[in-house]
């Protein structure tokens, strides 16, 4: 539906507008994430994720909501900032693709944090690969592949020692 | 002046029929979906998709060039941009109103590449202005964009 494929002119109203729900609800489920991410609410972020959902990683893989939490909470002081509200992912380009139950997502990621001096600097920038489900009727990530196409590991991460 | 506008497009939709609000809702994120689509094929400098997102008789203008139909975009492209280093295109989300078979849309847009330092550098920001095309098969093509760079210099500038 976001695709440039046209209008699904042959398709009902009742079908139209589940699609555009289920795009609306895609959108907020990514959106969400970043905004967990950065707070550091790494239990709520965990829970966007299927039961069976893989979060991918440059360093590791993690599957499931409960091993994902743990995984997040040990990128804390490492791969990000110790504390919610010092660095942000900035999130954009998001591209849907529907599937009937499944969807296919990607969007860019900038990571923005304080340098030395206090100024904001851009200093990490990637994108990430979406696998999506439908699992007791809400959109959960299948998979989430987190990839870095600009900039080095724990890059600008506060309290980080670069590698 | 924005509000005035926004108000009388709420009002024009309020007259719609409920296929028609639907309708207008599946034209904003198709128009949405193609300013997304270009950057996919831009930073992986595929021209034969991003060319086909123009209409038969589109046209492009940029510093790069301005050139009227896929043929010209793809070779402009090809030749410009051939040496250039990967980059990517991040984009704000677009302001668009559809009209009919008619569509205009606004977006920014940053210009991300790597760094002497190996570090992302921001080294161009600008917008889009553009006009969209329904065509008969009903598909939304580009009529027209025009890239507008508010800061910075492209490589193939330096």
């Amino acid at each position: 539906m976001t695709g440039s494929d046209g209008p699904a002119i042959d398709q009902s109203i009742e079908t139209r507008v589940q699609q555009l729900e289920d795009t609306e609800e895609i959108r907020r489920l990514v959106l969400d994430y970043g905004r967990f991410l950065d707070s550091k609410n790494f239990g709520e972020c965990a829970k966007l994720f299927a039961r069976d959902g893989e979060f991918i990683l440059p360093f590791e893989t993690v599957v499931g909501p409960e091993a994902i939490h743990a995984s997040m909470n040990g990128m804390l002081g490492s791969h990000l900032g110790a504390e919610g509200g010092v660095d942000f992912h900035v999130l954009a380009n998001l591209l849907i693709e529907l599937d009937g139950d499944s969807a296919r997502s990607t969007s860019f990621w900038l990571y923005v944090s304080p340098r030395e001096d206090g100024h904001p600097q851009l200093a990490q920038f990637g994108h990430y690969e979406d696998v999506l489900k439908r699992e007791d009727g809400r959109w959960r990530f299948k998979s989430r592949n987190a990839l870095r196409d600009i900039g080095f590991p724990h890059a600008g991460v506060p309290g980080a020692v670069p590698e | 002046v924005a509000d005035t506008d926004s108000q009388q497009a709420m009002r024009g939709v309020g007259e719609l029929s409920l296929a028609e609000r639907v309708q207008r809702l599946d034209d904003l994120a198709t128009i949405r979906g193609i300013c997304l689509t270009y950057g996919v094929h831009l930073d992986n400098k595929d021209w034969e998709p991003y060319a086909e997102l123009f209409s038969e008789s589109g046209g492009f203008a940029a510093a790069i060039g301005t050139v009227t139909g896929r043929e010209a975009i793809r070779t402009l492209f090809d030749t410009t941009l051939k040496n250039i280093p990967r980059a990517f295109h991040v984009f704000s989300e677009p302001v668009s109103d559809v009209s009919g078979d008619r569509a205009e849309a606004r977006s920014m847009w940053i210009y991300i590449r790597t760094g002497e330092d190996g570090w992302p550098e921001m080294l161009q920001f600008g917008h889009y202005d553009d006009t969209f095309v329904r065509e008969g098969d009903g598909r939304w093509l580009f009529e027209h964009r025009q890239v507008t760079r508010d800061v910075g210099s492209a490589p193939y500038e330096r």
